[in-house]
This record gives structure tokens, sequence and C-alpha cells, in this order.
């Protein structure tokens, strides 16, 4: 009945103030581990066949953490129901686990103004996010915070947690300015497009003697808060997450230090956040390979499990029945009444109970939860299986495919890579098991992901899928009344799909989730590499076989429209990015990575960035009171920057401008941009080709392709009447060019010389 | 007694401090078993049996057990507990002195095969001063404890001689308490010291010894053998000590034993009595423990991504390698001789506790 206690009992609970504990931020409204999320919330998901929830409680538990409250939003019923059937509601676990509810909560700033209202907390409390797996003691953090605040006026008002970032991680790095001396956080940035750029203010330096810039730590998301942090949100009631109102935006703008965050650094110890498929993966892997010790899977801290170890690195529950043939390799999971059978080859899988799995399986790095019936000759690689799912005989599950809750994958079947399945439908999916109406993330550092939720909230009625035929695709403006319709198409496709027999559809990866290899199960670090490759050394045929894959299937997935809307966005949020560079004179190298992320996030190609950024370029060059030549002036030294303080941007659009073919695109727009800008630039087109000649930026031969393209298009020609007579004003320059081709061509290497000049 | 909520709260206390590895070390996870035990037994009520008694401690032990399946003390002090047990039940029933022991000692042979053999009954309720018998054994038992080191170092004298050359691994309490008491008796020797990584507990004891005015010098663990034709005597401490005479012991452990052996080097073990265990060393995996690879790399700079760090805590070392045994309470003896030992202290019956039931 312990666990029971909601917030209406929590007033009653505080005449023990000395008692510590814990606020863990059970929902975090993360899209990534859809479609599995939409059925069971993502703390009650089995990591290494145990409840991600229960790593966190038993992390708090071992740091001596005696009461807990977990504040859900959404799932509050399913989370309840779980903690009062486990060990936690037991008299002598030692550690009270209440479920704090609010509907109306959308954010950490809420649940924090929850907690202040319920009168619960008047100590220093832990703070954590409900995704952290991590085997730090807390203890002694907890102590020197508590050191810390017993001095008089202390301003500490947190201490949070971060530790070393291992060499292959790419998530939740953040870029921190802290003093040591001092002890104190000075600067706290986790959007990864904010940085590298970092804004040090000088009067910074007058403060602390010693100022550290440290990009080489990753925050837990584990904090030691003093009972001032809930009267400050309480007083801020917009205040919504931690990191960005509260740390960023709050304490550390203040021109005063009035309060004082504590960075603590841990190295040796184990810490991740399950955010996504990818460290899903990660973390299970490390689990079994101990770097969580003592919490290893032999150690059966939740003592509902019995497992053991055997050797080279598997982990055995009672009742498992191994055939004699078959091959268990290493890194393997298996729990109880489990069996596997004759001649199948298991390795780096980890398998829950009552999983059947037939003959001549071949599974590697699988995961595949409780009661899945796997049939003979089935092949999985980096897929996840969840409870109740069954694949039919000689079925092929290709990298990183997700079979969500009691789908059935018919025999023959093989599904594509990186496709996700499930037998959840109705396009009211998410007001039911996840808020993702109400957004906002109690993970601060899914910062880019909620920019994205933003941008493509449009489609957020369609998340769920439908089938990938492009031709059958419903439009997703339809309406409620069009639902019975879609419905069938359902029907109608996963017959197709999954066979016969099978049951369940495709989910639609959310483009989103699509561009950020993170999220994919299965993805390597050389995937990682080869992308780097792709982005320096320009060589598309580099890409790995995934991304073509990925964005072939999204080029299926998004519809026409929603195709050229996110162009439009694109183009926006490029002009701004480039206006943004050009007033606070961004270097170069900084610009070209804001661009790149722009391009990869909307999936568009060099040209279209190089097409993005010229026009706003030349938008730009118009105050609205130059003249004509003025502007041409402007264009040239914006282009060319001083060489000094002002940044020439003629060497952002050549990283942009690939071959010959990019050039006539961006020809082309200056020609469109002119035309409809007609009065003020209509006259200087030529004048804009010639520097962008001038610069290098326009190579010879690919205007004069482009001229004679335009001009003797003769009827089926794609340009119009006054484009040609635009392009005309190029004449000129085609000439000189032609002229100085034969001059050079008849006359001596010394005419070369003065050519350059 | 079970139902007792204290005795409960206390028991899952320490299982948890088990799991998470918040108690460490033999001597206090064992101090901590035999304060539980106490309990057990004093919670014994009138109307309880010697069975009923026994069965709870057998239940106790393997619970603590299944936390901690390489932690062989916590089964010896109750082994010891529950021979302390029969002992008392079959002196103040049969009034004979016909102890258990004298039983397990016995070889089996043919005569006393056949011969029926009177099995005391324990279903009987305890009567008398038993249970005060019993409480005051315990109490005994646990001053033993207290004062192993010091029952171990009586000998320390007549095992360090003068201007010895003496290799220790690591740090062991129960070493590091001898070589001092012989330093104490002026006898002047020096101490070679590996540092036993991973946990380099050598470093703290080359410290502690050097405080104490005795010449250590701290050695890497490779360098074990190249210095070992330079060493007059290895002590070592343990783990355990397991029914044959073999050790579990801290890693590193078969090596220098190994190196011992090549270099006619005599390997003496210290150890207290509770690390003598009724079991036989017969495979590897249930005799081991793997620790945490954060100890060998520290996770940040590990990059070997599917590569296995391994950290395992025991060696198994075979009882031809072991010249002596110093223990508390029984002296010195021989790896065969270990045997013997064991029937004087655990009751054949107990050497199996049974296994985990859920």
């Amino acid at each position: 009945t312990k666990g029971q206690k909601g917030k209406k009992e929590g007033g009653s609970q505080n005449l023990k103030d000395d008692v510590l504990k814990a606020i863990v931020l059970a929902d975090s409204f993360t899209k990534e581990f859809r479609p599995i999320t939409f059925e069971k919330p993502r703390c009650l998901l089995p990591l290494v066949n145990i409840p991600i929830i229960e790593y966190i409680l038993e992390l708090l538990a071992a740091s001596g953490v005696e009461e807990i409250y977990i504040f859900c939003c959404s799932n509050a019923a399913v989370i309840r129901n779980y903690i009062e059937n486990s060990k936690w509601v037991l008299a002598n676990s030692g550690v009270v686990v209440n479920i704090l509810e609010s509907n109306t909560a959308t954010s950490a700033g809420d649940a924090l103004r929850v907690v202040f209202s319920n009168y619960i907390i008047h100590t220093d409390f832990v703070l954590i996010q409900g995704d952290v797996v991590s085997n730090i003691d807390l203890k002694p953090i907890i102590q020197q915070h508590k050191l810390e605040r017993a001095k008089a006026d202390s301003q500490l008002l947190m201490t949070s947690v971060f530790r070393t970032k291992r060499i292959d991680e790419r998530e939740h790095t953040v870029w921190l300015a802290l003093s040591q001396e001092q002890n104190q956080i000075v600067l706290y940035e986790n959007d990864k497009r904010n940085t590298p750029l970092f804004d040090v203010a000088l009067d910074k330096f007058d403060h602390f003697a010693d100022l550290q810039l440290r990009s080489d730590l990753v925050d837990c998301q584990i904090d030691i808060c003093s009972p001032d942090v809930l009267e400050i949100f309480n007083e801020n009631f917009d205040f919504e997450d931690m990191r960005r109102a509260f740390l960023k935006n709050y304490v550390l703008e203040e021109e005063v230090f009035t309060y004082k965050v504590a960075p603590y650094i841990v190295s040796g110890a184990y810490s991740s956040r399950v955010s996504s498929l990818r460290t899903y993966e990660m973390i299970s892997r490390d689990i079994v390979h101990r770097w969580m010790h003592p919490i290893v899977p032999d150690a059966n801290f939740t003592r509902t499990t019995n497992f053991k170890f055997s050797r080279p690195n598997n982990y055995y529950e009672d009742k498992v029945t191994l055939s004699r043939t078959c091959e268990i390799l290493i890194d393997t999971v298996i729990g109880k009444h489990s069996c596997v059978g004759e001649q199948s080859v298991i390795s780096k899988c980890i398998i829950g109970r009552n999983v059947k799995i037939g003959a001549h399986v071949k599974m590697n790095n699988s995961f595949v939860w409780d009661n899945v019936t796997i049939h003979d000759g089935v092949t999985l690689d980096h897929c996840i299986v969840c409870d109740g799912a069954v694949i039919g005989a000689n079925a092929v599950l290709k990298r990183g495919s997700v079979i969500s809750f009691g789908v059935h994958v018919d025999q023959n079947i093989t599904l594509e890579e990186h496709t996700r399945w499930t037998t959840f439908v109705g396009s009211d999916q998410d007001s039911h098991s996840e808020s993702s109406n109400i957004h906002i993330a109690f993970g601060d550092d899914d910062d880019d992901d909620d920019d994205d939720d933003d941008a493509f909230s449009s489609d957020s009625d369609t998340d769920i899928s439908t089938p990938i035929t492009p031709v059958t695709q419903p439009p997703p403006q339809q309406q409620q009344d069009q639902h019975l319709h879609h419905h069938h198409h359902h029907h109608h496709h996963h017959e197709k799909q999954l066979g016969p027999n099978g049951k369940g559809v495709q989910f639609k990866i959310p483009p989103y989730l699509l561009n950020d290899r993170l999220n994919f199960l299965g993805v390597q670090e050389s995937d990682f590499i080869a992308e780097q490759e792709y982005e320096d050394e320009e060589e598309e045929e580099q890409a790995t076989s995934i991304k073509k894959d990925l964005i072939e299937r999204e080029q299926q997935h998004v519809h026409g429209d929603q195709k050229g809307m996110d162009f439009k966005k694109f183009v926006k949020e490029a002009q701004e990015t480039i206006r943004r560079a050009v007033l606070s004179n961004h270097t170069i190298d900084n610009t070209k990575l804001e661009m790149n992320s722009l391009k990869y996030a909307y999936n568009t190609s060099y040209s279209d960035c190089a097409k993005a950024m010229l026009c706003d370029l030349m938008l730009q060059v118009d105050d609205g009171r130059r003249s004509s030549a003025d502007m041409i002036g402007a264009f040239d030294r914006l282009l060319r920057g001083d060489g000094k303080s002002k940044t020439g941007w003629s060497e952002l659009l050549i990283h942009f401008i690939r071959d010959e073919m990019d050039e006539i695109d961006l020809l082309d727009s200056l020609l469109d941009f002119c035309k409809n800008e007609g009065k003020k630039f209509g006259p200087l087109f030529k004048f804009f080709v010639k520097k962008l000649y001038d610069l290098e930026i326009l190579q010879e031969e690919s205007i004069i392709k482009w001229y004679y393209g335009v001009v003797d298009g003769g009827d089926s020609s794609e340009y119009a009447a006054n484009d040609v007579k635009l392009a005309q004003q190029c004449t000129e320059i085609i000439k000189w060019f032609e002229t100085a081709e034969e001059e050079s061509g008849s006359e001596s290497e010394s005419e070369s010389g003065s050519e350059s000049d | 007694m079970l139902s007792d909520t204290v005795l409960r709260n206390t028991i899952n206390i320490f299982i948890t401090n088990l799991q998470r590895k918040q108690i460490k070390g033999a001597y206090h996870i064992g101090r901590a078993c035999a304060d539980i035990m106490r309990t057990i037994v004093s919670s014994m009520t009138k109307k309880d049996t010697v069975q009923q008694v026994i069965d709870q401690c057998r239940l106790v032990a393997v619970m603590l057990k299944q936390a901690q399946p390489t932690m062989f003390v916590i089964g010896n002090v109750v082994r010891r507990v529950l021979y302390i047990i029969r002992d008392e039940y079959a002196q103040s029933n049969s009034g004979t002195q016909q102890t258990v022991s004298a039983d397990s000692l016995h070889q089996p042979n043919l005569a006393n095969l056949l011969e029926a053999k009177a099995e005391l009954d324990y279903t009987k309720p305890v009567e008398g001063d038993f249970k005060a018998n019993i409480l005051s054994e315990i109490k005994e038992l646990i001053s033993e404890l207290d004062n192993m080191n010091e029952g171990i170092s009586e000998v320390a004298i007549e095992h360090v001689h003068s201007n010895e050359v003496i290799l220790t691994i690591g740090q062991s309490h129960t070493v590091e308490h001898f070589l001092k008491v012989a330093a104490e008796k002026k006898k002047k020797f020096e101490v070679v010291v590996t540092e036993h990584a991973p946990s380099y507990s050598g470093h703290e004891l080359v410290k502690s010894l050097s405080e104490k005015g005795i010449s250590a010098t701290l050695i890497s663990d490779a360098a074990a053998f190249a210095i070992m034709s330079r060493v007059n005597k290895v002590i070592v401490g343990t783990h355990s000590v397991m029914a044959n005479g073999g050790l579990i012991a801290p890693s590193g452990t078969h090596l220098v034993a190994l190196a011992a052996k090549k270099k006619s080097v005599p390997f003496v073990v210290c150890c207290g009595l509770y690390k003598l265990t009724p079991m036989y060393p017969l495979d590897q995996d249930s005799f081991n423990d793997l620790c945490n690879p954060s100890e060998v790399i520290p996770p940040e700079l590990y990059n070997l991504k599917d590569a296995h760090v391994l950290n395992p805590c025991y060696d198994y070392v075979p009882p031809e390698l072991i010249d002596l045994f110093i223990m508390n309470e029984t002296g010195t003896h021989n790896p065969q001789y270990i045997y013997r030992v064991l029937a004087e202290y655990y009751d054949t019956r107990d050497y199996d506790l049974g296994v985990y039931q859920d």
C-alpha cells in the first residue's frame, strides 16, 4: 500500500525531514521508441530482462535515498501497477516509493511545481531523469553538496553530475565553462547548433580566476537540488526544463551570481541514458559486459530473476532448455522457461522468458522480449521483438527491424532494414499512451528533437502509418470521416506485407527520427565514419547503403505536398541562418556546420543549400536605399570580406557547389530571383553573374553551357520568354569568354598570366 | 523465528548490502553472519524443535549465499553454528560423550555401515539451558573471529626468521598483522610486496609496513617470478581454503605459487579458520566471480567496442603448490591434513546447505 500514496497523502509525510528524497521524472515524451512506447511506457521496457525503472530505483536506493517520488503524467496507472507488484512495496525494501501523478503537467518545471505545492520536500533532494542507467555512488556527491550548503551564506543551489565522455559517445554531450577553484558552473550549453560557438562575457573572467572550457563531458541528468530550486520554479511558472530554462537562462544568465550550481565530475563509473534504440543497444551490451558492476545480470538485484554466469559470457536463468546441437556463442542472456531448437546459432542476444526458438534459427545482436515464438529457420539481425510476437518460419528480419507487441510475421517474409511494425492502430494513438499533444521534453538535451518536433508537428496525426506503397497512400490531411476507409487500407496492406497470416502494420517512422541515425539499431561506428567521409570528401558513392535506403524510403513516405512544405521550411531556416551569420559575423566553418546540419535535417542537396544562401546574400545587399552600383559593390564586399575581421562568404558558396550541375542550378535560381525581384535586380543580372565568375564560384564552362541551354532551348525549352531575355544580358560575357579562349588557344602561356589578373 | 519482522529486516538489509557489494571483506561478512545466527538462536522459543532451528539457519544461509555465491565464509560460519547446535544437543540428550564429530572422522567401513546407528531425534522441543549453552558457544565463536589475527600471529616468530626476504601478494590484513607481530619480536626481515593490480592494495601494505619500520619493497605483479630467486618465503592470505587443501585466492596467487614451486621457495598461507570450506573446487564458473571491468580500464577510456574486459576475482591454487597453512585455533597444517580439520569443526550433514528455491 505504500506505493499508492498519491499526491493527496504526500503532505502528511513531511514529518521526517531528514530523510533523503528523490524525484524521478518518468515521462520524457520522446518518440524514439515508437511504436513500442504506444503500448508500454519507456521506463517499463525491459533492459536485459529487467524494467528500466528498476535500475533507477536501485541506483537511488543504493545511494541511501529513502523516499522516492516517481512523477508521471500519462502512464501513472501502469507504472503504479508495476510498483505495487514489485519488491519496493515490501516493508524491508528500505525505500518508500510513491507515485506522483499530474494530468496537467507538461514539463519538468510543472513536475517540480506540483512537488512544491504538495509540501513533500523541504531538504536537499535528488532529481533524476527516468531513463538514467548508472552505477555512480551518489553518497559522496550528496555529502559534498550538503557540506557546501552548510557553509554560511552558501549560494549553492544545485550540484549537477557529469562524467567524462567515452570515445565512441555521440549522445548527451555538453559544453561547460567551469571554475574549479570556486566549484561552479559558469556556462552551460547542450544545444548542438549553438556549439562550439561559445560566448564568454569578459566580466566572467573578473569573477573567476580559473575558467575551464570543457567539451569532454556528458550530462548524467542527475542533480542534487536544494529546496530553493522548487521555490524558484514555483515563482517562475513559465520555466519548463532544468537545463535550458533554469540553468542556462536563469541561473547562469544573471549578471551577479546570486546562485551557484556546482559540477561534480565522476570518472570510472558508468552512466548512460536509454534515450534511443542505439543507446538501448549500447547499454544492454555494456550491462552484459559487466560495466554496471555490481549491477550485473547474475547479481539478480531485483530478486525476481536468477541468472547465472556461464562461459564465455552468457547468462541463463533456471529451466532454460537448450537443444544439444544449438550454439549459444557469446554475450547472450536467456530467461526462464525459454528454449532453443536444434542447430540454432545465437550470438549477443538478450532473450526474455518463455521464448520458443525453433531449429536452424540464426540470431545476432537482437532483443527478444517475453513470450515470443520464433519458428524454424528465422534470421534476426539487430532486431527488437516485443512481448507476444510471432515470427513465422524462414522469415528474415533485416538489421534494425522493430517488431512491436503481438505482431505476427508470416512465414517466408522478409522485412527490410530499419522498418518498424506494430498492431497498435488508431489515429488517436498519441493521446492514448503518450501525451504527445502536449509536447515538451523532460530530457533537456533532446533540444534538437524538440525543434524537429515542432517542425513536423503537422504530421503528428499520420505518425502511424500507412503502408508504404505510395500510390495508395491517403493524403495526410485525411480527416475523421475517412478514418474507416483508412483503416481498411491497413488491413489490405498488412496482408501483403506480413503475409496472409500476419498481423500488424508498418509504422511510419517520423522524418526527424529517420534523419538521425543515432535512433537506429545496429548502426556501427563505421557508419558514422562513412558519413564523415561523405561530408568531407564529397563522395556520394561512399554514403552507406543504410543512408541511401533511408532516404529512398523517406522519399516514399513523404507526400509530395509535405515535401514541398519541408523545402520551404528549409529555405526559410537556411536564410535565417545566413542572415544571423552575416549579422554576427560568424566564421565560415561554423556556418558551414550549421548549413550541413540543416541539409541533413531536411534531406536536401548541396545545390539547394547553395541556392538558398545565394538568394539570401542577395537580399541582404538590398537595404532599400542603395543604388544599383552600390548594390553590386555591397555584394562584392559581402562575398570577399575584408580579409580580416569581416568574413567573406564566397568560400561558403564554393563549399556547397560540387559540380557543373550545381553551378547551372545556381544560375537558374539566380535567374529566378532576379526575375521575381524584377525592378531592382533584373537589370543587374549580368553583374551578379560576372561577380560570381570573378570570385571563382562559377566556372567559365558552366556559364557557357547554361547560357546556351537557356537561349537555344527551342520550343521544348523549360525557360519562359522573359527568362531568355534576362539570360541574354550575359551575351557579352559569353562573347568575352569565347574570345579569351580563342586568344589563349592561339597564343602562348604568357597570356594566361595576364588573364588571371 | 523468521516470522520476527526485525530479524527478517536485518537479514534483508544484509542481503541487499551483499548484492550491492556495500559490505566488503570476508571478516566483516562472516562477523555479520555470525550475528544473524545468534539472533536466530536467541529468538528460539520453548516450542521450537532443534530441527526447526537447524532448518532456519540453513534457509538463511542459502538466502545469503544467493546474494554472493562466492562468499564462502557465509556458509562456513553457518556450518560452525550448526555444528555447535548439533554437538550441544547430542551432549544434552544422550549424556554419552559420543559427539557428532566422532561419526564423521571414521572412514566408512562395512562394520559401521551395517551397524544400526541410533540417529538423534531432532524433532523434540529444546529443554533446559540448551539455548543458553548454544548462545555462549556462539559468543565464543564470535570472539574467535574477532581475535583471529592475534591467534594466527602467535606463531609468527616461528615462521619469520632474521634477515629473511618474504614475498606477499597485495594487502591481506591477516598477513599484515602476522608480519608486524614478527617485527615487534625484534626480528629483522625484508618484505617484497606485489602491487596486486587492479586493486593495487599492495601500495597500502607497503606504506603501512614501512611506517612500522619494516623494510618493504613494492614490485609489479609481473616481476614476481624474477624476484623469486631472492625470496626465502612466500606468505599470502586467501579468500577460502577448499576441502582438498587447495585455495580460492585473489587472482595472481596461482602465478606466485608456481614461481615459488619452481624456485623451491616455501609457500605459506595465513588465514582464519572460518575460511575453511568443505567444498571441492570442481568447476571454474561457480568458484569465480568477475569484478568490475572499470577497475581494469575506466569506461571513458574503453573504446574496444565488442572486445571484452575481464577482471576475475579469484585464482584456484592446487594443494600441491602449498606447503603450510597457519590458522587460528587449530595451528599449522599441511594441505593433506585439511580434511581432518574439516571433520573437527563441521558436521558432514551440513557440508551441503541446499540450494535456493524461490
